[in-house]
Protein backbone atom coordinates (compact mmCIF):
# COMPACT_ATOMS: atom_id res chain seq x y z
CA UNK A 1 0.00 0.00 0.00
CA UNK A 2 1.24 3.45 -0.86
CA UNK A 3 -0.24 6.74 0.16
CA UNK A 4 0.91 10.31 0.20
CA UNK A 5 -0.19 13.25 2.33
CA UNK A 6 0.60 16.94 2.00
CA UNK A 7 1.95 18.94 4.91
CA UNK A 8 1.69 22.73 5.04
CA UNK A 9 4.37 24.67 6.91
CA UNK A 10 3.45 26.87 9.90
CA UNK A 11 -0.08 25.44 9.99
CA UNK A 12 0.01 24.39 13.64
CA UNK A 13 -3.74 24.09 13.84
CA UNK A 14 -3.60 21.13 11.49
CA UNK A 15 -0.55 19.61 13.11
CA UNK A 16 -0.96 15.86 13.27
CA UNK A 17 -3.52 15.43 10.50
CA UNK A 18 -1.19 13.57 8.16
CA UNK A 19 0.11 11.26 10.86
CA UNK A 20 -3.41 10.65 12.21
CA UNK A 21 -4.47 9.65 8.72
CA UNK A 22 -1.48 7.33 8.42
CA UNK A 23 -2.36 5.76 11.75
CA UNK A 24 -5.97 5.29 10.74
CA UNK A 25 -4.95 3.47 7.58
CA UNK A 26 -2.56 1.18 9.41
CA UNK A 27 -5.37 0.23 11.78
CA UNK A 28 -7.52 -0.72 8.80
CA UNK A 29 -4.78 -3.14 7.81
CA UNK A 30 -4.96 -4.79 11.22
CA UNK A 31 -1.24 -4.32 11.95
CA UNK A 32 0.06 -5.05 15.47
CA UNK A 33 -0.86 -2.25 17.92
CA UNK A 34 2.74 -1.76 18.97
CA UNK A 35 3.87 -1.19 15.37
CA UNK A 36 1.06 1.30 14.82
CA UNK A 37 1.95 3.21 17.96
CA UNK A 38 5.61 3.49 16.96
CA UNK A 39 4.86 4.57 13.40
CA UNK A 40 2.26 7.06 14.64
CA UNK A 41 4.64 8.63 17.15
CA UNK A 42 7.54 8.89 14.73
CA UNK A 43 5.34 10.15 11.89
CA UNK A 44 3.86 12.83 14.13
CA UNK A 45 7.30 14.12 15.08
CA UNK A 46 8.40 14.14 11.45
CA UNK A 47 5.24 15.97 10.43
CA UNK A 48 5.81 18.58 13.12
CA UNK A 49 9.35 19.18 11.91
CA UNK A 50 7.99 20.10 8.48
CA UNK A 51 5.36 22.38 10.02
CA UNK A 52 7.89 24.12 12.28
CA UNK A 53 10.73 24.65 9.81
CA UNK A 54 9.53 24.35 6.24
CA UNK A 55 7.00 25.93 3.87
CA UNK A 56 5.63 22.69 2.57
CA UNK A 57 6.29 19.03 2.49
CA UNK A 58 4.80 15.62 2.13
CA UNK A 59 4.57 12.32 3.93
CA UNK A 60 4.74 9.11 1.93
CA UNK A 61 3.93 5.81 3.46
CA UNK A 62 4.67 2.43 1.99
CA UNK A 63 3.61 -0.79 3.66
CA UNK A 64 5.90 -3.64 2.69
CA UNK A 65 5.99 -7.26 3.65
CA UNK A 66 8.63 -6.78 6.31
CA UNK A 67 8.30 -3.19 7.36
CA UNK A 68 6.55 0.12 7.13
CA UNK A 69 8.57 2.68 5.22
CA UNK A 70 7.82 6.36 5.81
CA UNK A 71 9.41 9.19 3.86
CA UNK A 72 8.88 12.80 4.89
CA UNK A 73 10.39 15.37 2.60
CA UNK A 74 10.18 19.13 2.63
CA UNK A 75 11.32 22.28 0.90
CA UNK A 76 12.87 24.10 3.80
CA UNK A 77 16.06 25.47 5.34
CA UNK A 78 17.76 22.08 5.61
CA UNK A 79 19.85 20.81 8.51
CA UNK A 80 23.47 22.04 8.52
CA UNK A 81 24.71 19.71 11.26
CA UNK A 82 22.76 16.44 11.34
CA UNK A 83 24.65 14.71 14.22
CA UNK A 84 24.02 17.77 16.37
CA UNK A 85 20.33 17.83 15.40
CA UNK A 86 20.08 14.25 16.59
CA UNK A 87 21.09 15.26 20.13
CA UNK A 88 18.37 15.26 22.75
CA UNK A 89 17.32 18.82 23.59
CA UNK A 90 19.12 20.49 20.70
CA UNK A 91 16.78 22.78 18.78
CA UNK A 92 16.88 25.68 16.37
CA UNK A 93 13.16 26.42 16.61
CA UNK A 94 12.32 30.14 16.67
CA UNK A 95 10.89 31.60 19.91
CA UNK A 96 7.32 31.93 18.59
CA UNK A 97 7.27 28.18 17.90
CA UNK A 98 8.64 27.37 21.33
CA UNK A 99 5.93 29.54 22.81
CA UNK A 100 3.41 27.21 21.23
CA UNK A 101 5.02 24.34 23.09
CA UNK A 102 6.78 22.83 20.10
CA UNK A 103 10.45 22.56 19.19
CA UNK A 104 11.83 21.13 22.42
CA UNK A 105 14.59 19.25 20.65
CA UNK A 106 12.99 15.85 21.13
CA UNK A 107 11.71 15.27 17.59
CA UNK A 108 14.56 13.50 15.83
CA UNK A 109 15.67 11.52 18.92
CA UNK A 110 12.06 10.39 19.31
CA UNK A 111 11.90 9.24 15.69
CA UNK A 112 15.13 7.31 16.21
CA UNK A 113 13.75 5.75 19.39
CA UNK A 114 10.54 4.60 17.71
CA UNK A 115 11.98 3.31 14.45
CA UNK A 116 14.19 0.41 13.47
CA UNK A 117 16.07 2.31 10.77
CA UNK A 118 16.39 6.00 10.02
CA UNK A 119 18.12 8.17 7.46
CA UNK A 120 18.32 11.93 6.89
CA UNK A 121 19.39 13.57 3.64
CA UNK A 122 19.56 17.33 3.83
CA UNK A 123 20.81 20.24 1.79
CA UNK A 124 20.96 23.70 3.36
CA UNK A 125 18.43 26.13 1.85
CA UNK A 126 16.98 23.35 -0.32
CA UNK A 127 15.27 20.91 1.97
CA UNK A 128 15.35 17.72 3.94
CA UNK A 129 14.27 14.16 3.30
CA UNK A 130 13.79 11.98 6.33
CA UNK A 131 13.08 8.32 5.95
CA UNK A 132 12.41 5.77 8.64
CA UNK A 133 11.28 2.17 8.84
CA UNK A 134 9.46 0.18 11.48
CA UNK A 135 9.71 -3.58 11.22
CA UNK A 136 6.48 -5.51 11.24
CA UNK A 137 7.72 -8.45 13.27
CA UNK A 138 9.79 -6.29 15.53
CA UNK A 139 9.48 -8.51 18.60
CA UNK A 140 11.08 -11.50 16.92
CA UNK A 141 13.87 -9.47 15.39
CA UNK A 142 14.83 -7.83 18.64
CA UNK A 143 14.69 -11.20 20.32
CA UNK A 144 12.23 -10.02 22.92
CA UNK B 1 -14.37 -6.66 32.17
CA UNK B 2 -14.91 -7.51 28.55
CA UNK B 3 -13.14 -10.62 27.47
CA UNK B 4 -15.31 -11.65 24.56
CA UNK B 5 -14.87 -11.06 20.91
CA UNK B 6 -18.05 -9.10 20.65
CA UNK B 7 -20.85 -8.31 23.05
CA UNK B 8 -23.89 -10.41 23.63
CA UNK B 9 -26.80 -8.66 22.00
CA UNK B 10 -28.61 -6.74 24.68
CA UNK B 11 -29.36 -3.89 22.32
CA UNK B 12 -32.59 -4.55 20.46
CA UNK B 13 -34.16 -2.50 17.70
CA UNK B 14 -37.93 -2.25 17.78
CA UNK B 15 -38.28 -2.47 14.04
CA UNK B 16 -41.80 -1.09 13.88
CA UNK B 17 -40.59 2.13 15.47
CA UNK B 18 -37.44 2.61 13.36
CA UNK B 19 -37.85 4.97 10.40
CA UNK B 20 -34.33 4.57 9.10
CA UNK B 21 -33.73 8.27 9.76
CA UNK B 22 -29.89 8.15 10.09
CA UNK B 23 -29.63 9.88 13.50
CA UNK B 24 -27.95 6.86 15.10
CA UNK B 25 -25.90 6.23 11.97
CA UNK B 26 -24.10 9.54 12.38
CA UNK B 27 -23.26 9.42 16.08
CA UNK B 28 -21.86 5.90 16.28
CA UNK B 29 -18.18 6.28 17.26
CA UNK B 30 -17.13 3.03 15.58
CA UNK B 31 -19.36 3.32 12.49
CA UNK B 32 -21.10 0.13 13.55
CA UNK B 33 -24.56 1.05 12.24
CA UNK B 34 -25.97 0.81 8.73
CA UNK B 35 -29.49 1.46 7.48
CA UNK B 36 -30.58 -1.51 5.38
CA UNK B 37 -34.04 -1.74 3.84
CA UNK B 38 -35.06 1.30 5.82
CA UNK B 39 -34.10 -0.07 9.24
CA UNK B 40 -31.02 0.34 11.42
CA UNK B 41 -28.69 -2.61 11.76
CA UNK B 42 -25.75 -3.04 14.13
CA UNK B 43 -22.49 -4.77 13.23
CA UNK B 44 -21.83 -6.51 16.55
CA UNK B 45 -18.09 -6.88 16.06
CA UNK B 46 -17.78 -3.11 16.04
CA UNK B 47 -20.41 -2.10 18.60
CA UNK B 48 -18.86 -0.78 21.84
CA UNK B 49 -22.22 -0.44 23.59
CA UNK B 50 -21.83 3.26 24.36
CA UNK B 51 -25.54 3.78 23.78
CA UNK B 52 -25.22 6.94 21.68
CA UNK B 53 -27.74 5.44 19.28
CA UNK B 54 -30.25 4.99 22.12
CA UNK B 55 -29.80 8.60 23.17
CA UNK B 56 -30.30 10.24 19.79
CA UNK B 57 -33.16 8.12 18.46
CA UNK B 58 -36.20 10.40 17.96
CA UNK B 59 -38.49 7.36 17.72
CA UNK B 60 -37.25 5.71 20.90
CA UNK B 61 -36.71 2.60 18.82
CA UNK B 62 -33.75 1.09 20.69
CA UNK B 63 -34.29 -1.03 23.75
CA UNK B 64 -31.95 -2.72 26.17
CA UNK B 65 -33.42 -6.13 26.68
CA UNK B 66 -32.36 -8.13 29.69
CA UNK B 67 -34.13 -11.13 31.13
CA UNK B 68 -34.93 -9.08 34.25
CA UNK B 69 -36.55 -6.34 32.18
CA UNK B 70 -39.64 -8.47 32.09
CA UNK B 71 -39.95 -9.84 35.56
CA UNK B 72 -38.41 -9.36 38.95
CA UNK B 73 -38.79 -12.59 40.84
CA UNK B 74 -40.21 -12.67 44.31
CA UNK B 75 -38.21 -14.05 47.20
CA UNK B 76 -35.11 -13.12 49.13
CA UNK B 77 -33.21 -10.85 46.83
CA UNK B 78 -30.60 -8.16 46.99
CA UNK B 79 -30.40 -5.23 44.62
CA UNK B 80 -27.16 -3.41 43.91
CA UNK B 81 -27.71 0.20 42.83
CA UNK B 82 -25.37 2.00 40.48
CA UNK B 83 -24.41 5.42 41.93
CA UNK B 84 -26.35 7.15 39.15
CA UNK B 85 -29.62 5.57 40.30
CA UNK B 86 -29.97 7.61 43.48
CA UNK B 87 -30.01 10.97 41.71
CA UNK B 88 -32.87 10.19 39.35
CA UNK B 89 -35.57 11.16 41.79
CA UNK B 90 -34.92 14.80 42.59
CA UNK B 91 -34.47 15.60 46.23
CA UNK B 92 -36.30 12.48 47.33
CA UNK B 93 -33.25 10.24 47.01
CA UNK B 94 -33.53 9.54 50.72
CA UNK B 95 -36.50 7.35 49.98
CA UNK B 96 -34.88 5.27 47.24
CA UNK B 97 -33.78 2.43 49.51
CA UNK B 98 -37.21 2.14 51.08
CA UNK B 99 -38.81 2.27 47.66
CA UNK B 100 -36.76 -0.68 46.40
CA UNK B 101 -37.72 -2.64 49.54
CA UNK B 102 -41.29 -1.77 48.82
CA UNK B 103 -40.88 -3.33 45.38
CA UNK B 104 -39.93 -6.64 47.00
CA UNK B 105 -36.17 -6.57 47.43
CA UNK B 106 -35.08 -7.70 50.86
CA UNK B 107 -31.85 -5.76 50.89
CA UNK B 108 -30.54 -2.76 48.99
CA UNK B 109 -26.85 -2.10 48.47
CA UNK B 110 -25.15 0.94 47.01
CA UNK B 111 -21.76 0.94 45.32
CA UNK B 112 -20.13 3.57 47.54
CA UNK B 113 -17.86 1.24 49.44
CA UNK B 114 -16.77 -0.73 46.37
CA UNK B 115 -15.95 2.50 44.58
CA UNK B 116 -13.76 3.63 47.48
CA UNK B 117 -11.88 0.37 47.33
CA UNK B 118 -11.51 0.84 43.57
CA UNK B 119 -10.21 4.37 44.15
CA UNK B 120 -7.72 3.08 46.75
CA UNK B 121 -6.53 0.38 44.35
CA UNK B 122 -6.20 2.99 41.59
CA UNK B 123 -4.28 5.27 43.89
CA UNK B 124 -1.82 2.59 44.91
CA UNK B 125 -1.33 1.53 41.27
CA UNK B 126 -0.60 5.12 40.22
CA UNK B 127 1.94 5.64 43.02
CA UNK B 128 3.62 2.32 42.23
CA UNK B 129 4.79 3.80 38.93
CA UNK B 130 4.08 0.49 37.20
CA UNK B 131 2.61 0.30 33.72
CA UNK B 132 2.58 2.86 30.91
CA UNK B 133 1.31 6.43 31.33
CA UNK B 134 -1.21 7.90 31.02
CA UNK B 135 -3.21 5.30 32.92
CA UNK B 136 -6.76 5.20 31.58
CA UNK B 137 -9.77 4.67 33.83
CA UNK B 138 -11.41 1.32 33.22
CA UNK B 139 -14.62 2.02 35.10
CA UNK B 140 -16.68 2.91 32.02
CA UNK B 141 -17.01 -0.34 30.01
CA UNK B 142 -17.81 1.57 26.82
CA UNK B 143 -14.45 3.35 27.07
CA UNK B 144 -12.75 -0.03 27.58
CA UNK B 145 -14.49 -1.34 24.47
CA UNK B 146 -13.55 1.79 22.52
CA UNK B 147 -9.89 1.09 23.36
CA UNK B 148 -10.33 -2.56 22.32
CA UNK B 149 -11.78 -1.65 18.94
CA UNK B 150 -10.12 1.64 17.97
CA UNK B 151 -7.04 2.14 20.19
CA UNK B 152 -5.60 -1.34 20.85
CA UNK B 153 -2.12 0.09 21.43
CA UNK B 154 -3.51 1.68 24.62
CA UNK B 155 -4.86 -1.56 26.11
CA UNK B 156 -1.96 -1.73 28.54
CA UNK B 157 -2.77 1.78 29.72
CA UNK B 158 -6.15 0.68 31.08
CA UNK B 159 -6.12 0.42 34.87
CA UNK B 160 -5.33 -3.18 35.83
CA UNK B 161 -8.05 -3.29 38.46
CA UNK B 162 -11.20 -5.41 38.52
CA UNK B 163 -14.41 -3.46 38.05
CA UNK B 164 -16.23 -1.86 41.02
CA UNK B 165 -19.09 -4.28 40.35
CA UNK B 166 -16.72 -7.21 40.78
CA UNK B 167 -15.43 -5.59 43.97
CA UNK B 168 -18.97 -5.05 45.26
CA UNK B 169 -19.89 -8.67 44.62
CA UNK B 170 -16.64 -9.88 46.17
CA UNK B 171 -17.35 -7.89 49.32
CA UNK B 172 -20.91 -9.10 49.46
CA UNK B 173 -19.69 -12.69 49.38
CA UNK B 174 -16.90 -11.98 51.86
CA UNK B 175 -19.43 -10.52 54.26
CA UNK B 176 -22.05 -13.19 53.97
CA UNK B 177 -19.73 -16.11 53.43
CA UNK B 178 -20.01 -18.94 51.00
CA UNK B 179 -23.50 -19.70 52.17
CA UNK B 180 -24.73 -16.52 50.56
CA UNK B 181 -28.00 -17.38 48.94
CA UNK B 182 -30.81 -15.42 47.39
CA UNK B 183 -30.90 -13.59 44.13
CA UNK B 184 -28.78 -10.63 43.22
CA UNK B 185 -29.96 -7.91 40.84
CA UNK B 186 -28.10 -4.91 39.51
CA UNK B 187 -29.71 -1.65 38.40
CA UNK B 188 -27.62 0.04 35.73
CA UNK B 189 -27.75 3.41 33.93
CA UNK B 190 -26.41 2.20 30.60
CA UNK B 191 -26.10 -0.55 28.03
CA UNK B 192 -22.37 -0.90 28.67
CA UNK B 193 -22.74 -1.69 32.38
CA UNK B 194 -25.68 -4.00 31.66
CA UNK B 195 -23.43 -5.91 29.31
CA UNK B 196 -20.48 -5.82 31.74
CA UNK B 197 -22.63 -7.63 34.31
CA UNK B 198 -23.20 -10.37 31.74
CA UNK B 199 -19.48 -11.14 31.32
CA UNK B 200 -18.23 -14.52 32.57
CA UNK B 201 -16.78 -13.17 35.84
CA UNK B 202 -20.12 -11.70 36.93
CA UNK B 203 -22.73 -13.62 34.99
CA UNK B 204 -23.30 -16.39 37.54
CA UNK B 205 -23.38 -13.87 40.41
CA UNK B 206 -26.13 -11.67 39.04
CA UNK B 207 -29.51 -13.19 38.59
CA UNK B 208 -30.68 -10.25 36.60
CA UNK B 209 -29.66 -6.88 35.26
CA UNK B 210 -32.30 -4.19 35.36
CA UNK B 211 -32.11 -1.19 33.04
CA UNK B 212 -32.67 1.93 35.14
CA UNK B 213 -35.34 3.21 32.75
CA UNK B 214 -37.41 0.04 33.32
CA UNK B 215 -37.57 0.47 37.07
CA UNK B 216 -37.89 4.25 37.19
CA UNK B 217 -41.68 4.48 37.29
CA UNK B 218 -42.33 1.86 39.98
CA UNK B 219 -39.60 3.34 42.19
CA UNK B 220 -40.90 6.86 41.69
CA UNK B 221 -44.39 5.70 42.62
CA UNK B 222 -43.11 3.85 45.68
CA UNK B 223 -41.24 6.96 46.82
CA UNK B 224 -44.41 9.03 46.62
CA UNK B 225 -46.33 6.41 48.58
CA UNK B 226 -43.67 6.34 51.28
CA UNK B 227 -43.22 10.06 51.49
CA UNK B 228 -45.56 10.65 54.44
CA UNK B 229 -44.37 7.68 56.42
CA UNK B 230 -41.37 8.46 58.50
CA UNK B 231 -38.87 5.68 58.88
CA UNK B 232 -36.19 4.21 56.77
CA UNK B 233 -34.03 6.63 54.89
CA UNK B 234 -31.00 6.01 52.77
CA UNK B 235 -27.66 6.71 54.32
CA UNK B 236 -24.65 6.86 52.10
CA UNK B 237 -21.85 4.52 52.93
CA UNK B 238 -19.38 6.75 51.27
CA UNK B 239 -19.25 10.39 50.32
CA UNK B 240 -16.47 9.96 47.78
CA UNK B 241 -18.04 6.90 46.27
CA UNK B 242 -21.26 8.76 45.60
CA UNK B 243 -19.59 11.50 43.65
CA UNK B 244 -18.26 8.80 41.37
CA UNK B 245 -21.42 9.02 39.29
CA UNK B 246 -20.35 12.31 37.82
CA UNK B 247 -17.34 13.22 35.71
CA UNK B 248 -14.53 14.47 37.94
CA UNK B 249 -15.59 12.24 40.81
CA UNK B 250 -12.96 9.59 40.20
CA UNK B 251 -10.10 12.04 40.24
CA UNK B 252 -11.47 13.60 43.40
CA UNK B 253 -11.68 10.18 45.02
CA UNK B 254 -8.04 9.57 44.17
CA UNK B 255 -7.23 12.65 46.17
CA UNK B 256 -3.97 13.51 44.47
CA UNK B 257 -2.64 15.43 41.56
CA UNK B 258 -4.57 16.66 38.57
CA UNK B 259 -6.15 14.24 36.14
CA UNK B 260 -7.33 14.67 32.60
CA UNK B 261 -11.10 14.47 32.78
CA UNK B 262 -13.03 13.85 29.57
CA UNK B 263 -16.66 12.95 28.95
CA UNK B 264 -18.66 12.03 25.82
CA UNK B 265 -17.36 9.15 23.73
CA UNK B 266 -16.35 11.31 20.75
CA UNK B 267 -14.28 13.61 22.92
CA UNK B 268 -12.80 10.57 24.65
CA UNK B 269 -11.76 9.32 21.22
CA UNK B 270 -10.07 12.67 20.54
CA UNK B 271 -8.03 12.40 23.73
CA UNK B 272 -7.11 8.76 23.09
CA UNK B 273 -5.93 9.74 19.62
CA UNK B 274 -3.41 12.10 21.22
CA UNK B 275 -2.43 9.57 23.87
CA UNK B 276 -1.76 7.03 21.15
CA UNK B 277 0.71 9.38 19.48
CA UNK B 278 2.62 9.64 22.76
CA UNK B 279 1.56 13.24 23.33
CA UNK B 280 0.11 12.81 26.81
CA UNK B 281 2.94 11.08 28.61
CA UNK B 282 3.07 13.77 31.27
CA UNK B 283 -0.56 13.00 32.20
CA UNK B 284 -0.73 10.43 34.95
CA UNK B 285 -4.42 9.52 34.80
CA UNK B 286 -7.20 9.95 32.24
CA UNK B 287 -10.68 9.82 33.70
CA UNK B 288 -12.81 8.99 30.67
CA UNK B 289 -16.59 8.68 30.42
CA UNK B 290 -18.64 7.60 27.44
CA UNK B 291 -21.55 9.83 28.46
CA UNK B 292 -21.74 13.54 28.96
CA UNK B 293 -21.39 14.39 32.70
CA UNK B 294 -20.53 10.74 33.43
CA UNK B 295 -22.97 8.01 34.45
CA UNK B 296 -25.68 10.55 35.28
CA UNK B 297 -25.93 11.07 31.52
CA UNK B 298 -26.26 7.35 30.80
CA UNK B 299 -28.59 6.27 27.98
CA UNK B 300 -30.90 4.43 30.40
CA UNK B 301 -31.29 7.31 32.85
CA UNK B 302 -34.53 9.26 32.99
CA UNK B 303 -33.66 12.45 34.84
CA UNK B 304 -31.89 15.24 32.98
CA UNK B 305 -28.18 14.67 33.71
CA UNK B 306 -27.54 18.25 34.81
CA UNK B 307 -30.53 18.30 37.14
CA UNK B 308 -29.34 14.99 38.59
CA UNK B 309 -25.90 16.46 39.11
CA UNK B 310 -27.43 19.46 40.85
CA UNK B 311 -29.15 17.21 43.37
CA UNK B 312 -25.99 15.19 43.90
CA UNK B 313 -23.90 18.31 44.53
CA UNK B 314 -26.55 19.72 46.82
CA UNK B 315 -26.50 16.59 48.89
CA UNK B 316 -22.70 16.60 49.00
CA UNK B 317 -22.76 20.13 50.35
CA UNK B 318 -25.19 19.24 53.10
CA UNK B 319 -23.30 16.12 54.00
CA UNK B 320 -20.25 18.01 55.17
CA UNK B 321 -18.38 15.28 56.90
CA UNK B 322 -16.11 13.42 54.55
CA UNK B 323 -16.31 9.77 55.32
CA UNK B 324 -12.91 8.51 54.46
CA UNK B 325 -12.68 4.74 54.22
CA UNK B 326 -11.78 3.38 57.64
CA UNK B 327 -9.08 1.07 56.41
CA UNK B 328 -7.70 0.88 52.94
CA UNK B 329 -6.06 -2.45 53.53
CA UNK B 330 -4.45 -4.57 50.91
CA UNK B 331 -5.53 -3.74 47.37
CA UNK B 332 -3.81 -6.79 45.92
CA UNK B 333 -6.99 -8.91 45.65
CA UNK B 334 -8.43 -6.31 43.30
CA UNK B 335 -5.70 -6.45 40.68
CA UNK B 336 -6.96 -7.65 37.31
CA UNK B 337 -4.93 -10.66 36.24
CA UNK B 338 -6.16 -11.19 32.69
CA UNK B 339 -5.10 -8.94 29.83
CA UNK B 340 -7.89 -7.24 27.88
CA UNK B 341 -7.71 -8.40 24.25
CA UNK B 342 -7.91 -6.19 21.19
CA UNK B 343 -11.03 -6.50 19.04
CA UNK B 344 -10.27 -6.35 15.33
CA UNK B 345 -13.44 -4.41 14.53
CA UNK B 346 -11.82 -1.88 12.20
CA UNK B 347 -9.56 -4.29 10.33
CA UNK B 348 -10.44 -4.79 6.66
CA UNK B 349 -9.10 -8.34 6.33
CA UNK B 350 -7.19 -10.81 8.44
CA UNK B 351 -4.71 -11.23 5.61
CA UNK B 352 -2.41 -8.21 5.30
CA UNK B 353 -2.02 -8.52 1.54
CA UNK B 354 -5.77 -8.63 0.99
CA UNK B 355 -6.29 -5.79 3.48
CA UNK B 356 -3.90 -3.63 1.45
CA UNK B 357 -5.70 -4.44 -1.78
CA UNK B 358 -9.01 -3.53 -0.17
CA UNK B 359 -7.63 -0.26 1.16
CA UNK B 360 -6.43 0.57 -2.33
CA UNK B 361 -9.82 -0.25 -3.86
CA UNK B 362 -11.59 1.83 -1.21
CA UNK B 363 -9.41 4.78 -2.26
CA UNK B 364 -10.55 4.23 -5.86
CA UNK B 365 -14.24 3.90 -5.03
CA UNK B 366 -14.37 6.90 -2.72
CA UNK B 367 -13.06 9.18 -5.49
CA UNK B 368 -16.27 8.59 -7.42
CA UNK B 369 -18.56 9.38 -4.48
CA UNK B 370 -19.78 12.93 -3.85
CA UNK B 371 -18.04 13.33 -0.48
CA UNK B 372 -20.94 15.04 1.23
CA UNK B 373 -21.57 12.29 3.81
CA UNK B 374 -25.35 12.60 3.51
CA UNK B 375 -26.12 9.14 4.89
CA UNK B 376 -28.86 8.44 2.32
CA UNK B 377 -27.12 5.26 1.20
CA UNK B 378 -27.40 3.89 4.72
CA UNK B 379 -23.71 4.32 5.56
CA UNK B 380 -22.45 6.98 7.96
CA UNK B 381 -20.28 8.66 5.30
CA UNK B 382 -18.92 8.24 1.76
CA UNK B 383 -15.77 6.50 2.95
CA UNK B 384 -17.87 3.94 4.83
CA UNK B 385 -19.92 3.29 1.68
CA UNK B 386 -16.70 2.79 -0.28
CA UNK B 387 -15.60 0.30 2.35
CA UNK B 388 -18.94 -1.52 2.25
CA UNK B 389 -18.77 -1.70 -1.55
CA UNK B 390 -15.30 -3.25 -1.37
CA UNK B 391 -16.39 -5.62 1.40
CA UNK B 392 -19.40 -6.68 -0.65
CA UNK B 393 -21.91 -5.25 1.81
CA UNK B 394 -23.23 -2.52 -0.48
CA UNK B 395 -23.26 -1.32 -4.06
CA UNK B 396 -22.05 1.91 -5.55
CA UNK B 397 -25.59 2.50 -6.81
CA UNK B 398 -26.77 2.79 -3.22
CA UNK B 399 -25.54 6.37 -3.57
CA UNK B 400 -28.31 8.57 -4.95
CA UNK B 401 -25.78 10.92 -6.54
CA UNK B 402 -24.06 8.11 -8.39
CA UNK B 403 -27.44 6.96 -9.70
CA UNK B 404 -28.45 10.47 -10.73
CA UNK B 405 -25.15 11.06 -12.49
CA UNK B 406 -25.48 7.74 -14.26
CA UNK B 407 -28.97 8.62 -15.45
CA UNK B 408 -27.84 12.04 -16.69
CA UNK B 409 -24.99 10.52 -18.65
CA UNK B 410 -27.31 7.92 -20.07
CA UNK B 411 -29.73 10.60 -21.26
CA UNK B 412 -26.93 12.69 -22.68
CA UNK B 413 -25.61 9.77 -24.61
CA UNK B 414 -28.99 8.95 -26.18
CA UNK B 415 -29.17 10.13 -29.79
CA UNK B 416 -31.71 12.86 -30.46
CA UNK B 417 -32.41 13.71 -26.83
CA UNK B 418 -30.84 17.09 -27.36
CA UNK B 419 -30.03 17.50 -23.71
CA UNK B 420 -26.63 17.77 -22.16
CA UNK B 421 -25.67 16.07 -18.95
CA UNK B 422 -26.97 17.63 -15.77
CA UNK B 423 -24.54 17.90 -12.97
CA UNK B 424 -25.75 16.44 -9.72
Amino acid sequence: MNAEFKIIGQDFKKAGEASFEVKHRLKRLGLPPDVIRRVATAAYEAELNVIIYAQKGSMKICVQEECIDVTVSDKGPGIPDIPRAMQVGYTTAPPHVKQLGYGSGMGLPNIKKNSDWMDIQSEVDRGTTLRFKVNLNERQKRGK
Amino acid sequence: MKLRDHPERLLILQRDRCRGCTHCLRVCPTEAIRIRSGKAEVMPHRCIECGKCIQVCPQNAWRVQTEASRKIREGASTVLLDPAVLWQFGDSFQGVTAAFRDLGFTSVEDMGEALEVYAAATSSYLSSGKGPRPAIASFCPAVVQLVQVRYPSLLENLLPIISPYEIAVKRLYDREGEKRSGLLYGVVPCLAQASALRTPSLKDKFHGVIPLADVYNPVKAAISRKRDISGETWEAVSFLGMKWATAGGQSEALGKGVSLIVDDIHRVAGVLELAENGLLEEVSFIEAWACQTGCLGGPLTVQNAFVARYHLLQWLQKERKYRRPKRRGNTEPFVRKQAIPARPGMRLDENLQRAMEKLHRIDEVVKKLPGIDCGSCGCPNCLALAEDVVQGRAQRNDCVYVVRRGRAQHQAGRPGSGKGPRKP
